[in-house]
């Protein structure tokens, strides 16, 4: 297999290690005694200033995956094996001191749910304060002003007043806003996106995408970004991964997986997107349900359900190119 | 947050007159009255019925529940038939003991029985938790009655440690400052007997925690294990923040609102666990004072101490629901 | 429905509680002596003498013949609190859920009330001034513990009134006792036993308050309480007047809460790791 790196624009500087790196990642949990794999042999990388989507309908293992590169779970809950680096240092092997280090400050990750996700009990000022607490050394006075800078360059028009309120006080879409501005406290390299906008309203989930790309741009942040809105990733993403019960089916530039689609999976993904229509075809479901874990076999998961599927796809398949930057888990690819 | 607070004063009110009106219902449905009771049994008719009109009872029935609910708001809660004083003075001197009987005991179960609960909660499935379900399950199912037995037949009977009744031993006193003996004594800085104030308490206090000891542990315990799980958690993790910090901050505060919750619920137990325990030590208390009213049918006393009690409770549940309103933000708040 | 059968939980409190069923209902033929008859020449022996096996009281009477009474007494008056209390209680939950308006806020002012007292302290105004007898102890016990069952089934009969209206074409004419047998008691079975088992438990603990109180049924029948009340004065002597009967009291009030406890996890729906 090929490292992936930006299909689109000249080489960067060399040596510079991508932010995220992995390679066979797989993922396990622990259910008591049984060990059961989630997430099987997943290669990609996220370069510096890339807002990458990983793509996938629930049960994919696409949040494991976050949860894997913040270590949020303990290693007896979650298990990682293979590669998983950032800049260049294995995440697997950091202590969990350093992990903290990390956590809130150089990573950094936002939630999908806004009214659970800040605790009610406190300000939302002082939660912002608090990752603050951990990574810089700035004083309170300091800290104060910044959180007031972040607020507003979320867009709130009186930052003051918001830092003071608490997060029953805030609309979704406000708590949303809020939960970026604390992700962004420290000045991160990646921020982590866990589907931030399938709890909000259309109308809200644009603003909030509008601010992490305005905000990306600016302080050349790299993004993963988890999501099953396929409109959503269409307009933002650099680079997309296509995830289906724990496999990567397909990974590649934006424009090639989701305008050209090499694997059929990520093509009857599109079939399915509310607003996309091949051919002004009419939306169709995907038949079948995705096997669960503890199904899984070595070949193709998705050949019960592929209309391209034959003999051979229910041997292990390994990645193929299609082209630099753009690989498929596939062995009848589309054309 | 005043358009709260005074929107649950406000419903208390009804509650309120419900309840006099049930107190007022029992007292006047019971067989027999003041005539009844107070005069010999070869008293004639025309004795009876000015016994009766002495205390208002050949009045109509609205009427006497209009002068039992003035009364009432004068504190007038009528004279004792055995001892021909007014109910009134008779509770107010042993209010304090039982309110200071109740405090230490509250204050002893809340000691032990949080640290217990998030102990338990932090070690899940451990032996220590399984250790502290033991202790609390055992707690709630013992009869507060057995147990101070218990406590005394081992305590003072067999080990002459603690005594078995009384507030103070015999010939210590304290001066009458605010009636309530332990402050007294440290207020007079008397401290031999601020010393047998606390050796008089430790047991009737100790029975009286037990049972809920028992039942806020538990609540503690369950309490802190979801706390634990909220997704807000995730994200003080995702911060960078270490779990001591986390349970610090972010999860003892969560689980404190059920805590609160419980042991709001469990005054109502406090008061009337109080009444035994306080027969069990001949503790000089309203509980010792309601058993003596009721075994010599003194119906004015017997009322008195009930509507107390109850008074005493519907106030402390009320000042529980406004300290809720100022602990958690989600009662107050609204969409910006 | 799968119930773990083999939990420490259900197999104590089971075997805690067939045992003191098993004595209230067989005990009689165990013991020669009659609970109520005093022999003053063997007053105050001590457990396993003389065929005693839990020895005498004060007026010489058989404690472990007591203790059998006292366990018919405290079994069969918690089981008609719990079901008198579990019969009011659905019934004025439901009433009250469906018909909302001016019914329901008047009943639910009522029940607030109700519980503006605390526990015993009404049960003890009751047997205090309408005096002490069976049917009274039973009406102090219940007046307070049908409001639990109230407020479940209240709750649930308010979902289900709207959703009586979107129905009401299917449902043939059947109205409130329909909606009641095919919806309300079945959602409602499983928490209604959990908070009976309580709710027995503590009924138990409150007769027994009252009979040490004096206050219970009158003081001819052997009662777990009354004997505790009454072996307080002989404690150093004869210690066992009093501490058997605290003892059958905890453990089938133990019994109980272990059994509702376990009734609770399995009721529990258990919360799954979540996968993605």
């Amino acid at each position: 297999m090929t490292p992936q790196t930006a299909s689109a624009g000249p080489a960067p500087a060399a040596a510079e290690p991508p932010v995220i790196s992995a390679r066979n990642l797989s993922l396990f949990v622990r259910d008591g005694r049984k060990r059961i794999r989630i997430v099987s042999d997943v290669s990609f990388d996220i370069a510096r200033g890339e807002f990458f989507a990983l793509v996938g309908e629930s049960g994919s293992g696409k949040t494991m995956i976050a949860r894997a590169i913040m270590r949020l779970l303990p290693q007896r809950m979650l298990e990682i094996e293979g590669e998983l680096s950032f800049s260049g240092t294995r995440l697997t092997d950091l202590s969990e001191a350093r992990m903290r280090t990390l956590r809130g400050g150089a990573i950094s990750m936002i939630f999908q749910e806004p009214m659970t996700s800040l605790d009610p009990l406190m300000p939302i000022g002082r939660q912002i304060e608090e990752t603050m607490e951990v990574h810089s050394d700035l004083g309170h006075r300091a800290r104060m002003e910044r959180i007031e800078q972040l607020l507003s360059d979320v867009r709130f028009a009186d930052p003051a007043k918001i830092a003071r309120m608490y997060p029953n006080e805030l609309s979704g879409g406000m708590r949303q806003r809020a939960m970026i501005a604390m992700a962004l406290a420290n000045n991160p390299r990646l921020l982590i996106a866990d589907e931030p906008t399938t709890a909000l309203d259309v109308t809200i989930q644009r603003e909030v995408m509008e601010i992490i790309q305005r905000l990306r741009e600016r302080h050349d942040l790299s993004v993963l970004f988890i999501s099953h809105d396929l409109s959503l990733v269409h307009q933002y993403a650099d680079r997309v991964g296509v995830l289906y019960a724990g496999v990567l089916m397909e990974c590649g530039g934006e424009a090639d997986v989701i305008g050209r689609s090499a694997h059929p999976y990520t093509a009857a993904l599109l079939n399915c997107a509310p607003r996309r229509r091949v051919n002004g075809a009419r939306r169709q479901g995907i038949p079948g349900t995705v096997p669960s874990p503890l199904e899984w076999d070595d070949g193709c998961r998705f050949r019960d359900r592929c209309q391209f599927a034959d003999a051979k796809c229910a041997a292990a398949i390994p990645v193929s190119d299609r082209a630099p930057g753009w690989s498929a888990r596939c062995v009848r690819p589309l054309s | 947050m005043l358009h709260l607070i005074t929107t649950r004063l406000l419903g208390a009110i009804p509650v309120l007159l419900l309840v006099t009106l049930a107190i007022f219902g029992l007292l006047r449905l019971a067989p027999g009255d003041a005539a009844d009771l107070l005069l010999p049994e070869d008293a004639t008719e025309e004795q009876m019925a000015d016994m009766r009109e002495a205390w208002g009872l050949d009045r109509p029935i609205w009427v006497q529940y209009g002068q039992f609910l003035t009364n009432l708001a004068r504190f007038d809660l009528g004279e004792s038939y055995r001892y021909r004083a007014p109910v009134f003075d008779l509770i107010g001197e042993r209010l304090p003991a039982t309110l200071e009987l109740s405090f230490y005991a509250l204050l002893l179960a809340v000691v032990v029985a949080i640290p217990l609960g998030v102990l338990a909660a932090l070690n899940k499935g451990k032996t220590i938790d399984a250790a502290v379900s033991v202790v609390a399950v055992s707690g709630v199912s013992a009869p507060s009655f057995w147990v101070g037995i218990l406590l005394v037949l081992f305590f003072s009977g067999y080990l002459h440690l603690f005594p078995s009744s009384g507030q103070l031993p015999y010939g210590v006193t304290v001066p009458d400052i605010t009636g309530f003996v332990t402050l007294d004594a440290l207020l007079s800085a008397s401290w031999d007997a601020l010393f047998q104030a606390f050796r008089y308490l430790a047991l009737p206090a100790l029975t009286l925690a037990l049972a809920m000891i028992g039942i806020i542990s538990r609540i503690t315990r369950a309490s802190v294990i979801d706390a634990g799980q909220e997704e807000h958690v995730f994200t003080a993790v995702a911060k960078g923040m270490s779990r001591r910090s986390i349970v610090r901050r972010h999860l003892l505060p969560n689980a404190a609102i059920p805590v609160v919750t419980i042991i709001g619920l469990e005054l109502g137990a406090l008061i009337s666990g109080s009444i035994i325990v306080e027969v069990v030590f001949s503790w000089p208390g309203i509980g010792t004072l309601l058993f003596q009213a009721i075994s010599v049918r003194d119906m004015p006393l017997t009322t008195g101490i009930v509507a107390t009690y109850t008074l005493l409770f519907i106030v402390l549940n009320l000042l529980i629901d406004i300290f809720y309103v100022f602990i958690d933000p989600r009662l107050r708040g609204s969409k910006a | 429905m799968k119930f773990d059968l083999l939990n420490l939980k259900f197999l104590l409190g089971a075997l805690l509680l067939g045992f003191v069923l098993f004595l209230a209902l067989f005990g009689a033929w165990l013991t020669p002596f009659d609970p109520n008859r005093q022999d003053l020449m063997a007053s105050l022996l001590p457990p396993l003498t003389e065929g005693h096996i839990l020895g005498t009281d004060h007026l010489g009477r058989d404690i472990f013949a007591r203790m059998i009474s006292g366990a018919k007494v405290s079994l069969a008056i918690a089981a008609s609190v719990v079901l008198i209390s579990g019969v009011v209680g659905v019934l004025v939950g439901a009433l009250s859920g469906y018909l909302r308006g001016t019914p329901d806020l008047v009943t639910q002012k009522i029940v607030e009330s109700f519980w503006a007292f605390p526990p015993i302290l009404l049960a003890i105004a009751i047997l205090a001034f309408f005096g002490q007898s069976l049917t009274n102890v039973i009406l102090a016990l219940t007046i307070q513990r049908w409001i639990p069952y109230s407020r479940i089934t209240r709750a649930q009969a308010m979902v289900l009134r709207s959703l009586a209206y979107v129905e009401a074409s299917k449902v043939m004419g059947g109205g409130l006792a329909w909606i009641m047998r095919h919806h309300i008691l079945p959602n409602l079975m499983a928490s209604a036993i959990i908070v009976a088992t309580f709710s027995m438990a503590t009924a138990i603990l409150a007769e027994a308050s009252l009979s040490f109180l004096g206050l219970g049924v009158p003081p001819q029948i052997a009662t777990w309480g009354g004997m505790l009340a009454e072996g307080r004065s002989y404690i150093t002597r004869a210690w066992w007047i009093a501490v058997i009967p605290g003892l059958g009291i905890f453990i089938t009030v133990l019994a109980l809460n272990l059994l509702g406890d376990w009734l609770r996890d399995q009721f529990d729906p258990k919360k799954n790791l979540n996968l993605t």
